[in-house]
């Protein structure tokens, strides 16, 4: 024992106290993780090197990676996605607010409308939206205006739809559950103070909401982004079609299909990028864990703006 | 004669013990899932007024109280502010629910402070208390902070208009919830148990606003258990148990010489 435990207990008074060398305490030393990092960083090695080595031609994929059909695909990807999502959150908000209505009509349709459409693929679903003129030869409203359905339903309006009242499908249980995470006094307080029900949702409960609705939102447009590759199942022309079409012109198939995964990691990235920002925007109370990847982004954003002055 | 009788059924509708009447609650009724929780209760707070409302847990005060701004909906009896029946419309002699509307407005006039406070957390002091006006009663931003500022100037708060509820203290909070409601300019305010939730030590500074509050005329009905604050400030206490109203009268009456064993029980329980 370097001090003794025999001396009765000493108070200390007055000025701070020095530190001798044996006073001092050291964080445990962990040598197993320097092992299992060496290990893991090993096989990593081993799998980039056989990547490099492996019959990739390099040359092709940075050439196509800007092709023009290639640039005009990620458009239409982003467009659809997009919008897609834009209308999942409307009718997400829509519904979750008819499922917690007290009218069991409105909360019933609601009900029925996730069940329907969370419970059924949605490649089936495109499809059935692209054939709807199977059923319905032509759409409006007799008397005023009609139309063939196949002049309606185009593959982007059939991708909109059916990817767009999907994602709602999804975001009503989203949105329900943040709303049901509110304390009810916050509502209860803003009817108390003669707010109608309809602002104390938009000024009281929604923004409280917020921090328990946004990160699924942003996994589910990294979601969309890449399940809109489905509408090429309805000839809707996005990325991976077009990088289909050129791999069966060229036959480069692996070259192209890295193209298209760069270029999904690319907006998936960007998409996370936002969703952070959102968070941190919508939750300036809680304390936050942060991972090496958000340490990464937030140092790399720094330096841009710096940079941009 | 008949002046005279015209006069006296004005004064029965009107007035009680002589004084002009604010809130009157008659006959009302109220289970939950079979449950009675009111079980007819009448009473009346005139303009002014203080009326403490006292009773073991589970009386059913705090149902009563949410009666009176519609939060909760009785199955019987009438509840009227100013004269004004709250929540219901007479439809040829059948009492029927009013439009959502016409609820949300009669709110306007029927002020509430909660246990918890309730302020909205993502809002600072200021804007808590600017929403409502500036929604309901039109008033631009500019105006609305002014009026919030105004408010908490009477709780003594203006110097944390900008704070979020999460940097204000318990007691803090409190009243910047009474400078909330007191915004919409009430002709009655509600509190329930507006000190329960409260470190012993923030009690008497809420005490203190609801004192001030009350001097300056504001017609209060207070569900408390702070006795002291019911003796000193109330003009009128009533004793609740089993959703009935068992005794009521001046304080010093009530709570000093009960006439009912169980209202000294609970008196001397909840003195000692
Ligand atoms: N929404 C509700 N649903 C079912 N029962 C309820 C509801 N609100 C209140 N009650 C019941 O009604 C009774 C009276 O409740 P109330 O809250 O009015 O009592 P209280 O006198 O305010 O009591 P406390 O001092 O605990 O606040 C209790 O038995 C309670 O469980
Ligand atoms: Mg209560």
């Amino acid at each position: 024992m370097g001090w003794s435990t025999s001396s009765a207990p000493v108070v200390h008074l007055g000025s701070p106290a020095e530190i001798p060398p044996e006073d001092r305490l050291h964080p445990r030393p962990h040598p197993l993780r320097w092992v299992t990092g060496a290990v893991v960083l090993a096989v990593l090695g081993f799998l980039v090197l056989s990547f490099a080595r492996g019959r990739i031609d390099w040359a092709v994929v940075r050439e196509f990676l800007t092709a023009e059909k290639i640039l005009a695909g990620l458009g239409q990807t982003i467009l659809i996605s997009v919008l897609a999502m834009l209308i999942g959150i409307a009718l997400g908000t829509c519904f979750a607010v008819m499922r917690l209505s007290a009218n069991p009509v409105l909360s019933t349709v609601a009900w029925l409308y996730v069940w329907l459409f969370r419970g059924t693929p949605v490649l089936l679903q495109l499809m059935m939206w692209f054939n709807l003129g199977l059923i319905f030869p032509t759409l409006g409203v007799p008397g005023l205006f009609e139309e063939p359905t196949i002049n309606v339903i185009t593959p982007f309006a059939a991708a909109l739809l059916g990817l767009g009242i999907n994602e709602g499908a999804y975001l009503t249980e989203v949105i329900r559950g943040g709303i049901l995470s509110v304390d009810s006094g916050q509502a209860e307080a803003a009817s108390a103070l003669g707010l109608s029900r309809r602002t104390a949702l938009a000024k009281v409960v929604l923004p409280q909401a917020m921090p328990a609705i946004i990160p699924p939102i942003g996994n589910e447009a990294i979601g969309m982004l890449k399940t809109s590759s489905l509408a090429a199942a309805i000839s809707y022309t996005e990325i991976l079609t077009n990088a289909q079409q050129i791999y069966y012109v060229n036959g480069k198939v692996m070259e192209l299909l890295i193209v298209a995964a760069v270029w999904y990691l690319a907006a998936t990235s960007v998409t996370s990028v936002g969703q952070y920002y959102l968070e941190r925007r919508f939750q300036r109370s809680a304390v936050r864990r942060r991972s090496v990847a958000d340490r990464i982004i937030t140092a790399a954003v720094a330096r841009l703006r710096r940079g941009a002055r | 004669m008949n002046a005279a009788n015209a006069a006296d059924a004005a004064s029965t509708t009107n007035t009680a013990n002589g004084a002009d009447v604010m809130v009157r609650i008659e006959n009302v009724h109220k289970s939950f899932g079979g449950l009675p929780v009111l079980r007819g209760v009448s009473a009346s707070c005139a303009r002014s007024e203080v009326v403490c409302l006292i009773g073991r847990s589970g009386s059913g005060k705090s149902t009563l109280l949410r009666c009176v701004n519609h939060l909760e909906k009785p199955d019987a009896g009438r509840i009227t502010v100013d004269g004004e029946l709250i929540g219901y419309e007479d439809r040829g002699g059948r009492l029927v629910e009013r439009r959502e509307r016409d609820v949300e407005r009669q709110r306007r006039d029927v002020g509430m402070v909660f246990q918890r406070f309730n302020l909205f957390p993502h809002l600072t002091a200021a804007e808590n208390i600017a929403l409502a006006p500036r929604k309901l009663r039109g008033l631009s931003r500019a105006e609305a902070r002014e009026l919030a500022v105004a408010s908490l100037e009477r709780v003594g708060l203006a110097d944390r208009r900008d704070a979020y509820a999460r940097h204000l203290s318990g007691g803090q909070q409190q009243r910047v919830a009474i400078a909330r409601a007191l915004a919409m300019e009430p002709k009655v305010l509600l509190f329930d148990e507006p000190t329960s939730a409260l470190d012993p030590e923030l009690v008497g500074e809420v005490l203190g606003v609801m004192r001030a509050v009350a001097e300056q005329g504001m017609t209060m009905i207070v569900v408390t258990h702070e006795l002291h604050f019911a003796r000193e400030v109330a003009g009128q206490v009533l004793f609740m148990e089993d959703g009935v109203i068992v005794e009521a009268g001046p304080p010093e009456d009530v709570l000093v010489r009960p006439r009912h064993e169980r209202t000294r029980a609970f008196v001397s329980r909840t003195l000692r």
